[in-house]
């Protein structure tokens, strides 16, 4: 007979589907993790080998909605954010999320059409719970707009910089 | 051109140009300048432009969810006009200021785009199948600190973007 593993739900327990699992407040004080993945389109060695950008692909999602960790509830640490060992982990502090302003639709001469308030909600998943979205209201469908946010979330993810480098940029200066 | 201090930016930013980069033009120029009557600056922009060439064609192996975001697959004919206009971009740059090839990337939609940072300043570009948009990025206030524009044929916005990238 096999033992059971892993972090599932005790033996006679039922798992809660994800939309039932309990979600709280995302303070504002609070850092989330990113990972990105150890892939050359996502971050840029400057010339002089000092920095490591993040690129605007960093955030690519197809749903417009990037994936963070919330670091309160990531009981592993950042490594455990990570999907592959070679990941690099950025950090974002809610607040400055939500702060980020201008968010707006224009239509075709150039006038604002929709404004988007950005916010991070916590989305739990059955194997994470301290999983969250980066979500705009209304959604965004404007690829122009979408282009837009996701400069402003490199910005501000750059402002403290790696917390993990991807693996192949471990050698070289920190941010 | 652009004033001193952002030269000295610029040439910063731009890594400046390595020996190796010299000994390579020379065989290059050797190896393709053929007769007195070859265009010698389109034969300098190729060069230059090489190894932007060579990950455009990468991008051809990417597949669909290459990112693991979802994404779609590098889009054949963004990927075209990308490698198309390369040498263009490199000319008008290198007219204004030192040149830098891009750091070259895809969106979820399939678009190529070029990414070039200086300091605090940032140009991004998006190649679509048949369009170009330019993004210059001074901060993260979308409204106050970005500016997004369609780019024409005649490339007058990245002429004006590129001088911009180094004086702050």
């Amino acid at each position: 007979m096999s033992e059971q593993l892993g972090d599932g739900p005790p033996p006679g327990a039922e798992a809660l589907p994800a939309n039932q699992l309990p979600t709280t407040h995302i303070g504002n004080e609070e850092r989330l993790f990113r990972a990105v993945s150890d892939h050359e389109n996502h971050h840029a060695t400057d010339p002089s080998g000092m920095l490591l950008h993040l690129c605007h692909s960093a955030f690519n999602d197809r749903e417009k909605r990037p994936s963070v960790d919330r670091e309160n509830l990531q009981t592993g640490g950042p490594e455990a954010t990570r999907l592959n060992a070679s990941d690099g982990i950025v950090v974002l502090q809610a607040d400055e999320v939500r702060g980020i302003h201008g968010v707006v639709t224009l239509d075709a001469k150039q006038q604002p059409l929709d404004s988007h308030a950005v916010d991070v909600w916590h989305r739990p998943l059955a194997e994470n719970p301290s999983h969250g979205q980066i979500e705009a209201a209304p959604e965004i469908q404007s690829p122009g707009t979408w282009k837009r946010l996701k400069e402003s979330l490199c910005r501000v993810a750059g402002k403290r910089g790696w917390l993990l480098r991807p693996a192949s940029a471990r050698e070289s200066a920190p941010l | 051109m652009i004033a001193d201090a952002a030269r000295v930016r610029a040439f910063a930013c731009s890594g400046g140009t390595s020996t190796a980069d010299v000994q390579g033009l020379r065989r290059y120029v050797q190896g393709h300048l053929k007769t007195p009557s070859d265009n010698s600056s389109g034969q300098l922009a190729r060069f230059f432009v090489q190894r932007s060439q060579a990950k455009l064609r990468n991008l051809h192996d990417l597949p669909e969810d290459w990112d693991g975001a979802g994404s779609a697959a590098p889009n054949a004919e963004a990927i075209a006009n990308a490698a198309a206009r390369l040498p263009e971009l490199y000319r008008i740059g290198a007219a204004h200021a030192p040149w830098r090839e891009p750091h070259i990337s895809a969106n979820e939609d399939g678009e190529v785009s070029f990414e070039w940072w200086c300091g605090p300043r940032k140009i991004t570009m998006y190649f679509g199948a048949s369009t170009i948009e330019l993004i210059r990025v001074w901060g993260e206030n979308i409204q106050d600190e970005m500016s997004h524009v369609q780019v024409n044929p005649d490339l007058d916005e990245f002429a004006q973007a590129w001088p911009w990238l180094y004086m702050y």
